[in-house]
C-alpha cells in the first residue's frame, strides 16, 4: 500500500529508500527540519479530476527551484479514512486535491492548523473541492462546481474598476475554451504581486469564471478578461486571490489546468511567492525573474518543468519524468537536442542535483552532447565519484575539446581516475596522448598496465616504439607483447605492411617469447606479407613446441590467397617428411586445385609417409592428369610387392574413386582400352567405385574382354551401375556367351539391374522379358526366369505360367521358383494349385514355401483370412518341418482366429512348441491392444502410451512428484516379464525413479516387485522373477523442478 | 587457496614432443581418480577447463561440461560466493575430491597456466574482459551469448581470439539443432527462390515498475559485480538479489532483444549467408517502460537493410512470429523456431539437398563440437566473428531505437556514418580501474 511518498531530497549515502510508508511512520519520518531555515511545505494530492500525477511533480519542481522550500507530498490513500497527515509539522499546505471529503478528524485538524496561523495554497481545481465544507470555502474565498450556487455566496468579478459581489442566482464555476490570456495585476503592493507588470500574458489555460463563495477577507490580486469570443463571461474574472482566515493565510490561484499551463513563468513565480506568503505572511522572493512574461508575450521558465525532476532524483525514485525526457530526444531535431543539452547542463550544475541525477544527465549527454558540455564535464573528471560519469559522456564526443579536456585531466587526476582517463583516451584513439601515456610505463603497476593496454589500443608506430623502448615490470611482458602486436596490426591496416611485418618478425623470431605470442606474430607476418611469409611459418613446423607447430598448421590452412598455396608448394622442397606431410594436409584443406601437379611430384618421395600423404591429397587436389600415376600405384598391389606397395595401392584406389577434377572419367575410359589387362580391369573397378553411370558401352565392351578378370569386373560394374540400356545389352550377352560361369554372373547382374528399376522402367523391361522367355535360347530363358519375379509384370507372369507345363524339367522347375519368388501375391492361386496337383514332391514343397511366402506379403487382406490360408497350407504340408515353418508365421498375423489355429496345432506333440510360441506372440499383441490403463494424472490420455505412435504421449502435464502413478489392467491374469517406457520424444520426461507393483484385484499391492533408478530416455523394467498378475502399477518416485513425467510408448512383455 | 597443478593437454603434448626420440618416461600426471569415478582419459586428450560465471546459466553449462569425460574442471570463478560454492561442489562431486579451486578474480583463474579453455556465463557487461584475458593467455573459450554488450568491445574480443588463433564457440546452441540447419540449407540452396526479406521474431517483454530495495547480500561482491559498468548503489533487481533480472537494465544488457539476437538473428544470417558481414542501414522503434527500475525495450521492431536490397526485420513476437522466417518468390516461405520447421508450399520440406549444393556445418551437440574443435583446432560451428556479427545487428538496432534515427552502417569498417551521437553509443566507457 502506497499511501504517502516522500519526495523530500535526502543525501545519497544516508538515504532511507523506503518508499512505502505506513501512515503510522509518517510522523517519525516527516520531521520538519527547522534548522535549515527552509519553509516546510506539504503538497496534498491523490484525487483530482485533473492529472495530478503529472502536475504534482511540476509543483514540487517549481517550489524546489525557489530554493526556500522543503516539500513533502501526502497522497491520499485508497482508504480515505486513513488519511491523517500531521499538518502541524508544516508551515503551509499546497492543495492539488479535488476529491472526496477527508475524514472529520483530518478536516478538524486542518481547520485548526489554518486558524492557528498555517498557510494554504489552492491550485486550480482545488477550489472545486469540498463544496459542503464551510470552513474550507471560507478559506478559499470563492469556488466553483460541485453544486455551488447562490446559497454559497456571491459571484465575485471585477467590473468598472472595482470588485463586484453579485448575488444573482446561478451555479458557480465555468470556463470557456483554453487559450492564452492576459492578466491584469490589480494590487501591485501586495507582497505576492508587488512589482509585477501591470499586465502579463499567461500560457494557454482554463480561465475560471463565475466563481462564488463567502468571499470574506479576500483580496483579488489579479484578474483576466474572459472574452465571449472564447466562450467566456465577457467580464474580468479573479485569478489570483489572497484570503485571511483566523491567524492563517490562503493564496488562491485559479491557473494551472495542466503541465503546459504550469510552464508559464508567471504561474511559477506567483506560486512561489504565494506559497511563501501563505506560510510566513511575507515574501522574500523580491527579484522578479528576467523570464517573467510581458503584456504581449507568454514566457515559460527556462527549464522545462520535467527537467526539474533531475535535481531531486535519487536512486529508487520514480523515473517517469526522466523517461519522458529520454523519450522526447528520440528522433528529435538537432535544434531541439541542443536545447536539451542546455537544460541538462543546468541540472548538472545545480547544487541540489544528486549523484543519481548527474548520472542521468551524463548518460543522456552521451547521446545529445556537443562541445558545449565539455567544460562542465571536465570539472567532474577529478571527482572520485563522478569521474566515470563524466567520461561516459566525454569518451564518445567527437569534439576536439573533449580530447583536450581528457588530456588535461590525465595530468591532474590521480590513481584509478588516471587509469580511467587513459582508457577513455585510448578509446578515442588519441595519438596525441602517446607521450603522456608512455611516461607512465614502468611506473605504478596498475597505471603502467593500463598504459600498456591503452597504447596497444591507440596503435601505430609511435605507440609501438614507446612500448618497445620502455622498461617495464617483468610480469607485464605478456601485456606489452600483446600491445605491440595490436600496434603492428593497426600499422598493417593503415597500409604500411612492411613496417608491420618487421615488428611481427622481431617478435616471431624471439625465442624468449611464449609460444602463443610468437604464433600471433607469425600470423601477423602472414597477414601483412601473404605468400612472402609462408617460408617463415614453414620453418616453425620444424620446431618442437606443440602449440607453435599446431598453430602454424592452422595458419597455413587458413591464410587467404592462392599465392599462399603456391608458396606452400615451393616450401615443400628439402623439408623433413613430417613437415611435408603437414604442408600437404594444409594444401588439402585449402582445396586449391591449381597445385595438383606439384603434389603429383611428391608421389616419388623417398619417404613412404610423404608419398602416402600425397596419394591421399591427390584425391582432393588432383584431376584427369593424376589418373595415370594413381592407377600405376594402385596396381603395384597386384605385383606381389611390398607392404608399402599394397598399402599405397589401396590409398591410390581410394583417391581415384574420390577424384573430381576435369578429365577424370575420360582418362579412366581410355584406360579401359589399355594394352595391359590389369589396367583395363582396375579402370573398370574405379569407374564402378565412382558410381559412374554413363559408361554402359564401355562396360559392355569390357564384358566381352578376352581377359576373364576384366570381364568379371565388368559384370560387377554392370550389376552396380547398369541402367535400362544395359539391361537389354546384358540379355544379349547372356544369349551369346558360351561360358557358363560368365552366364551365371551376367544373370545375377541382370537381376541386380532389374532390382533397381522403378515403376516406369519395370513395365517395358517386363515386356522385353516376356518376349525373350518365348525365345528358343534356353540358357537365356533360365536367366530371365530369375528376372521376371523381380519385375513382376502381368506379361511376365503369363510367360512364366506358359513355361510351367510346356517346357522341359529345368524350365518348369525354374518357372515354379519364379512364381515362389514373385514380387507380389499375384501367383498365389498358381502355387496353391501346384501344391495340390504336382506329382513331384520337390515341386510341391517349393510351391508350398512360395505360397506361404506370398501370403506374408502386404496385400491388404484381413489377418483372419491370412491365417485361414496358412492353416490350409499347414494341412497340405507333408513334413513336420514344413508345418512348423508355417505355424511360426501365424504369429505375424495376430487375431483370435490365429490363436484358435495355433492352439489346435499345439495339441500335436511335434508341433506344440512352435504353436505355443506363436500363440504367446499373438496373445501378447492382443493384450496390448485391449489394455485398460488409468493414471494419477490425465487418465483420459493413457491410450496414447499404447498407440505405437511415438509422437503422441500420456503425460502428467505437471512437474514430476513422488507418488504419481500409471496403472494397467491386463484384462486377464498374465505373467509379466518386462515393461518398457519410452519417452524419446520428450527426452527430459523420463521417470526420476520408479517402482513396479502387481496385483490380482487392483486393490492389494504389497511390496514393489521392482525398484528402478532413473533411466533415460527409455526406462527398461526387467522383472528378475516374472510376476503373474492382472494389474500392474508403475509409481514415479523422483522429483524435478519443471519437467513432466511422460510416456510416449509402453510395451509389456509376457512369458 | 589450494592450487593443484594438473597436467593439461597442451603441456602434456609439449613435454611429449620435447622428449620425442629420447627414452619415453611416464610424465607425472594427476591420478586418474582425479578425473573420478572410473573414467580415464589419456592426458593428451584431456581438456582442462575453468568456469567464469556460475549462476544458473553458468552452472547449466558447467554441468554439461562435467558430463563430458574428456573435460576436467579445475577452477570456478564468480563474484557471488554462494554460486561459486555451488559450482565447486558440482565439480568436487563429479571427481570425488575437493580439488576444484575457487576464484573471485577471473585474472587469477586464466593465469593459472594449466588451463586449456574456459567457459564464460556472466552478465553481458562482463562478457569482454574475461574473454580477452583468456585469449591472451592462450585459452580457448566457450562464451555465452549475447557475444558482447557493445560493438567496440565485441570487435576487441574477436581480434584477441583471432590474434592468438584461439578456438571460440558462442553458446548459440540452435546451430547444433538439425531443424535450424535444415532450414538454413534449404534457404541457401534457393529452395524458395531468391530471398529478399526475412523476419526475425524474438521474445516480447521484460519487466515493469520494479520498486527496488537496497540491502546488499553478504555473499555478493557488489563492486566486482558491477565491474566496468557505471556505479549504482546495490539494488535488488527483483529476485531478491541482482541475479537474472539485470537482464532488463541497459547498463548490463539490452533486454530480451539482445539476449535473443544471438539466436534467431544468428539463424537468419546463417540462412542468408550474411554471417560475416552486417546491415548497411538500420531503423526502428522500441517501447520502453515509462517508469521503474527497468529500462530495456519490451516491444520493438527494427528493419535492417543489407547490400543487394536484402532486408531483415527484427521484432518482438507480438509483431512477428518467433523464430526466423525467410520469404522467397511466389509467396513461398520457410519458418523455423524451436518448436519446428514449416514452409509454404509444404513440398519445400521434402526437398533433398544434393551432393554438389551448399552444405552447412554439421554439429549435433553444441558443447561437444566445441571440445572437438579444441582438439582438432578447426573452427567451431559458431566462431567469434559469426557470434559477433549476430549480436552486432541487435546492438545496432538498440542504437537506432535509442536515438530514434536511421543509422547508416559500414559493415567493413564498422563505423556509423554521419551521426556522432549514435557513434558514441558503439562503445561504452569502462569504470576505473577497468579498461578495455
Amino acid at each position: 500500500m502506497q499511501s504517502t511518498k516522500r519526495i523530500r531530497t535526502m543525501p545519497l549515502r544516508s538515504a532511507v529508500h523506503t518508499l512505502t510508508l505506513g501512515l503510522g511512520l509518517l510522523g517519525a519520518l516527516f520531521e520538519a527540519n527547522a534548522e535549515d531555515g527552509k519553509i516546510d511545505v506539504l503538497l496534498v494530492d491523490g484525487q483530482n479530476n485533473h492529472d495530478w500525477r503529472s502536475t504534482s511533480p511540476v509543483l514540487v519542481t517549481i517550489l524546489g527551484n525557489a530554493g526556500i522550500f522543503d516539500v513533502d507530498v501526502a497522497t491520499t490513500p485508497k482508504t480515505l479514512s486513513e488519511f491523517r497527515p500531521d499538518f502541524s509539522r508544516y508551515d503551509v499546505v499546497v492543495s492539488n486535491y479535488n476529491g472526496a471529503d477527508w475524514p472529520e478528524q483530518t478536516r478538524r485538524a486542518f481547520v485548526d492548523f489554518i486558524r492557528g496561523g498555517g498557510g494554504l495554497v489552492s491550485v486550480h481545481a482545488a477550489d472545486n473541492s469540498f463544496p459542503k465544507w464551510r470552513e474550507y470555502n471560507e478559506m478559499i474565498g470563492v469556488g466553483g462546481w460541485g453544486g455551488r450556487n447562490e446559497k454559497d455566496g456571491p459571484m465575485v468579478y471585477w467590473d468598472g474598476g472595482k470588485l463586484v459581489h453579485d448575488n444573482r442566482k446561478g451555479s458557480g464555476g465555468s470556463h470557456g475554451r483554453q487559450h492564452a490570456f492576459r492578466l491584469v495585476t490589480r494590487d501591485r503592493e501586495h507582497p505576492i504581486t508587488k512589482g509585477l507588470p501591470e499586465q502579463w500574458m499567461h500560457a494557454s489555460d482554463e480561465l475560471y469564471s463565475n466563481l462564488r463563495g463567502p468571499a470574506k477577507n479576500m483580496k483579488v490580486l489579479a484578474t483576466a478578461f474572459a472574452d465571449k469570443k472564447t466562450g467566456g463571461t465577457g467580464r474580468h474574472e479573479p485569478i489570483l486571490m489572497a484570503v485571511d482566515y483566523g491567524k492563517g493565510r490562503i493564496f488562491h490561484t485559479t491557473m494551472g489546468h495542466h503541465v503546459g499551463a504550469m510552464k508559464c513563468a508567471g504561474f511559477a513565480f506567483t506560486l512561489q511567492r504565494g506559497t511563501e506568503w501563505a506560510a510566513t505572511a511575507r515574501v522574500t522572493l523580491d527579484k522578479i525573474p528576467a523570464t517573467f512574461p510581458t503584456a504581449d508575450a507568454v514566457k515559460l521558465w527556462l527549464a522545462d518543468p520535467i527537467y526539474g525532476t533531475i535535481r531531486s532524483y535519487d536512486f529508487g525514485d520514480s523515473r517517469k519524468n526522466l523517461v519522458a525526457i529520454e523519450e522526447s530526444c528520440r528522433g528529435a531535431s538537432p535544434a531541439f537536442l541542443a536545447k536539451v543539452e542546455l537544460r541538462l547542463l543546468a541540472a548538472l550544475s545545480a547544487p541540489e542535483t544528486k549523484y543519481a541525477g548527474k548520472q542521468f544527465v551524463v548518460r543522456l549527454l552521451r547521446r545529445v552532447g556537443s562541445a558545449r558540455c565539455v567544460p562542465a564535464l571536465e570539472k567532474l573528471l577529478g571527482d572520485r565519484e563522478l569521474a566515470h560519469n563524466a567520461r561516459w559522456a566525454l569518451e564518445g564526443l567527437p569534439a576536439e575539446e573533449a580530447t583536450a579536456a581528457l588530456r588535461r585531466a590525465l595530468r591532474s587526476a590521480g590513481g584509478d581516475l588516471k587509469i580511467g582517463i587513459i582508457g577513455s583516451l585510448a578509446s578515442r584513439g588519441d595519438a596525441g596522448s602517446i607521450p603522456a601515456i608512455s611516461s607512465l610505463l614502468g611506473g605504478e603497476p596498475g597505471l603502467s598496465l593500463a598504459a600498456i593496454r591503452s597504447l596497444g589500443r591507440i596503435g601505430g608506430i609511435r605507440s609501438a616504439d614507446a612500448l618497445a623502448g620502455a622498461r617495464i615490470h617483468a610480469d607485464q611482458e605478456r601485456a606489452r607483447d600483446n600491445a605491440i602486436l595490436m600496434c603492428a596490426e593497426s600499422i598493417a591496416a593503415s597500409g604500411e605492411e612492411n613496417v608491420a611485418a618487421e615488428i611481427f618478425r622481431s617478435i616471431a623470431g624471439d625465442e624468449s617469447k611464449s609460444a602463443i605470442v610468437r604464433l600471433a606474430a607469425h600470423r601477423g607476418v602472414l597477414h601483412a606479407e601473404g605468400a612472402g611469409a609462408v617460408a617463415d611459418v614453414i620453418e616453425v613446423l620444424d620446431g618442437s613446441d606443440t602449440t607453435l607447430v599446431q598453430g602454424a598448421r592452422t595458419l597455413l590452412r587458413e591464410a587467404p590467397g592462392a599465392g599462399v598455396s603456391k608458396a606452400i608448394v615451393e616450401g615443400l622442397a628439402g623439408r623433413s617428411a613430417e613437415v611435408q606431410i603437414s604442408l600437404i594436409e594444409a594444401l588439402v584443406q585449402r582445396g586449391d586445385r591449381s597445385i595438383g601437379r606439384e603434389v603429383l611430384s611428391l608421389l616419388k618421395s623417398p619417404s613412404a609417409k610423404v608419398s602416402r600423404s600425397a596419394i591421399t591429397a591427390l584425391g582432393t587436389l588432383g584431376d584427369g592428369g593424376s589418373v595415370g600415376a594413381l592407377m600405376a600405384i594402385s596396381l603395384r598391389d597386384g605385383d606381389g610387392g611390398s607392404l608399402r606397395d599394397s598399402d599405397e595401392g589401396e590409398l591410390a584406389s581410394a583417391s581415384l574413386s574420390r577424384l573430381s577434377g576435369d578429365g577424370v572419367v575420360e582418362r579412366l575410359v581410355e584406360l579401359t582400352r589399355h594394352e595391359d589387362a590389369r589396367y583395363r580391369r582396375r579402370a573398370i573397378e574405379v569407374l564402378t567405385a565412382r558410381h559412374e553411370t554413363k559408361v554402359t558401352a564401355v562396360l559392355i565392351n569390357a564384358a566381352k574382354d578376352i581377359d576373364a578378370g576384366v570381364r568379371g569386373a565388368a559384370f560387377e560394374a554392370l550389376a552396380a551401375v547398369g541402367d535400362a540400356e544395359a539391361f537389354a545389352l546384358v540379355a544379349v550377352l547372356i544369349a551369346e556367351t558360351q561360358d557358363d560361369e560368365d552366364r551365371e554372373r551376367l544373370s545375377s547382374a541382370i537381376r541386380a539391374i532389374a532390382k533397381r528399376f522403378d515403376e516406369r522402367v519395370r513395365a517395358p523391361a517386363g515386356r522385353l522379358t516376356a518376349q525373350l522367355l518365348e525365345s528358343d535360347n534356353d540358357p537365356l530363358r533360365i536367366a530371365l526366369l530369375g528376372v521376371a519375379p523381380v519385375l513382376g509384370t502381368d506379361e511376365g507372369l503369363a510367360a512364366v505360367r506358359k513355361l510351367l507345363s510346356s517346357a522341359g524339367p529345368d524350365l518348369s522347375r525354374g518357372a515354379v521358383e519364379a512364381l515362389a519368388a514373385w514380387r507380389d501375391p499375384a501367383p498365389l492361386a498358381d502355387l496353391l494349385r501346384l501344391t495340390k496337383t504336382s506329382g513331384d514332391d520337390g515341386i510341391r514343397s517349393l510351391a508350398l514355401a512360395g505360397y506361404t511366402r506370398l501370403l506374408s506379403l502386404p496385400a491388404n487382406r484381413p489377418a483372419m483370412e491370412t491365417v485361414k490360408f496358412l492353416d490350409e497350407a499347414i494341412g497340405i504340408a507333408s513334413s513336420d518341418e514344413e508345418k512348423r515353418r508355417i505355424i511360426a508365421k501365424l504369429g505375424d498375423f495376430p487375431c483370435k482366429e490365429g490363436l484358435v489355429i495355433a492352439d489346435k496345432h499345439a495339441r500335436s506333440a511335434k508341433l506344440a512348441a512352435t504353436a505355443n510360441q506363436a500363440a504367446a506372440r499373438i496373445r501378447g499383441v492382443l493384450i496390448q491392444n485391449s489394455l485398460v490403463a488409468t493414471a494419477s494424472h490425465n487418465g483420459g490420455e493413457t491410450r496414447n502410451a499404447f498407440d505405437k505412435n511415438l509422437s503422441s504421449r500420456w503425460s502428467t502435464n505437471t512437474p514430476m512428484k513422488p507418488g504419481m502413478w500409471f496403472m494397467i489392467d491386463l484384462g486377464a491374469e498374465q505373467t509379466v516379464t518386462r515393461i518398457i517406457l519410452d519417452c524419446r520424444n520428450s527426452p527430459g520426461d523420463y521417470p526420476r525413479g520408479c517402482e513396479v507393483y502387481v496385483s490380482f484385484d487392483g486393490k492389494g499391492w504389497g511390496k514393489p516387485v521392482l525398484t528402478s533408478p532413473p533411466q533415460r530416455p527409455i526406462t527398461r523394467l526387467n522383472l528378475k522373477t516374472p510376476a503373474r498378475a492382472r494389474f500392474v502399477k508403475i509409481v514415479q518416485t523422483g522429483e524435478t523442478q519443471g519437467l513432466f513425467w511422460s510416456i510416449h510408448n509402453m510395451r509389456i512383455d509376457f512369458e | 587457496m589450494a592450487r593443484k597443478r594438473t597436467l593439461s593437454r597442451r603441456s602434456f603434448l609439449a613435454s611429449a614432443s620435447s622428449i620425442a626420440g629420447a627414452t619415453i618416461v611416464c610424465p607425472t600426471i594427476a591420478p586418474s581418480s582425479a578425473l573420478g569415478l572410473g573414467d580415464s582419459i589419456a592426458p593428451s586428450n584431456r581438456i582442462v577447463l575453468g568456469a567464469i560465471g556460475t549462476g544458473s546459466m553458468g552452472r547449466g553449462d558447467l554441468g554439461e561440461f562435467l558430463g563430458k569425460k574428456e573435460v576436467q574442471v579445475v577452477g570456478v570463478c564468480d563474484v557471488d560466493r554462494r554460486h561459486r560454492r555451488m559450482a565447486k561442489d558440482m565439480a568436487d562431486r563429479r571427481y570425488g575430491n575437493k580439488d576444484c579451486a575457487e576464484y573471485l578474480d577471473f585474472r587469477e583463474l586464466v593465469g593459472r597456466g594449466d588451463l586449456d579453455a574456459v567457459m564464460t556465463a556472466v552478465p553481458d557487461h562482463w562478457h569482454a574482459l574475461p574473454a580477452i584475458a583468456a585469449a591472451e593467455n592462450g585459452l580457448d573459450v566457450h562464451g555465452q551469448k549475447p557475444f558482447a554488450r557493445s560493438i567496440r568491445e565485441g570487435r576487441a574480443m574477436v581480434d584477441a581470439v583471432e590474434r592468438y588463433g584461439r578456438i571460440w564457440q558462442t553458446g548459440s546452441q540452435q546451430r547444433s539443432d538439425r531443424k535450424f540447419r535444415r532450414a538454413c540449407e534449404l534457404v541457401r540452396n534457393g529452395r524458395i527462390g531468391k530471398v529478399k526479406y526475412c523476419e526475425v521474431g524474438l521474445p516480447h517483454g521484460g519487466r515493469h515498475d520494479r520498486k527496488p530495495a537496497m540491502t546488499p547480500p553478504d555473499d555478493l561482491d557488489w563492486n566486482w559485480w558491477l565491474g566496468p559498468a557505471p556505479y549504482r548503489p546495490f539494488t535488488d533487481f527483483g529476485s531478491g538479489s541482482v541475479h537474472w533480472h539485470w537482464r532488463w537494465i541497459m547498463d548490463y544488457s539490452g533486454g530480451q532483444m539482445t539476449d535473443w539476437a544471438g539466436h534467431h538473428i544468428d539463424i537468419a544470417h546463417w540462412g542468408l549467408g550474411l554471417e560475416r558481414t552486417g546491415p548497411v542501414s538500420i531503423e526502428g522503434r522500441g517501447e520502453y517502460p515509462d517508469d521503474g527500475l527497468y529500462n530495456t525495450p519490451y516491444a520493438y521492431r527494427f528493419s535492417c537493410k543489407y547490400r543487394d536490397d536484402v532486408e531483415i526485420v527484427v521484432a518482438d513476437n507480438h509483431r512477428v512470429k518467433q523464430g526466423a522466417k525467410w520469404y522467397g518468390e511466389n509467396g513461398s516461405w520457410i519458418h523455423v523456431n524451436r518448436g519446428g520447421l514449416d514452409a509454404h508450399p509444404k513440398s519445400v520440406l521434402d526437398e533433398v539437398v544434393g551432393p554438389d549444393e551448399t552444405k552447412l556445418y554439421v554439429s549435433h551437440n553444441h558443447k561437444q563440437n566445441f571440445l572437438d574443435c579444441v582438439k582438432t583446432r578447426e573452427e567451431t560451428i559458431c566462431p567469434a566473428e559469426v557470434g559477433f556479427r549476430s549480436i552486432s545487428v541487435g546492438l545496432l538496432g538498440e542504437i537506432a531505437m535509442l536515438t530514434g534515427r536511421r543509422i547508416r552502417w559500414n559493415p567493413v569498417t564498422e563505423e556509423i556514418l554521419g551521426d556522432a551521437g549514435a557513434s558514441a553509443l558503439l562503445g561504452r566507457s569502462y569504470r576505473e580501474p577497468w579498461t578495455l
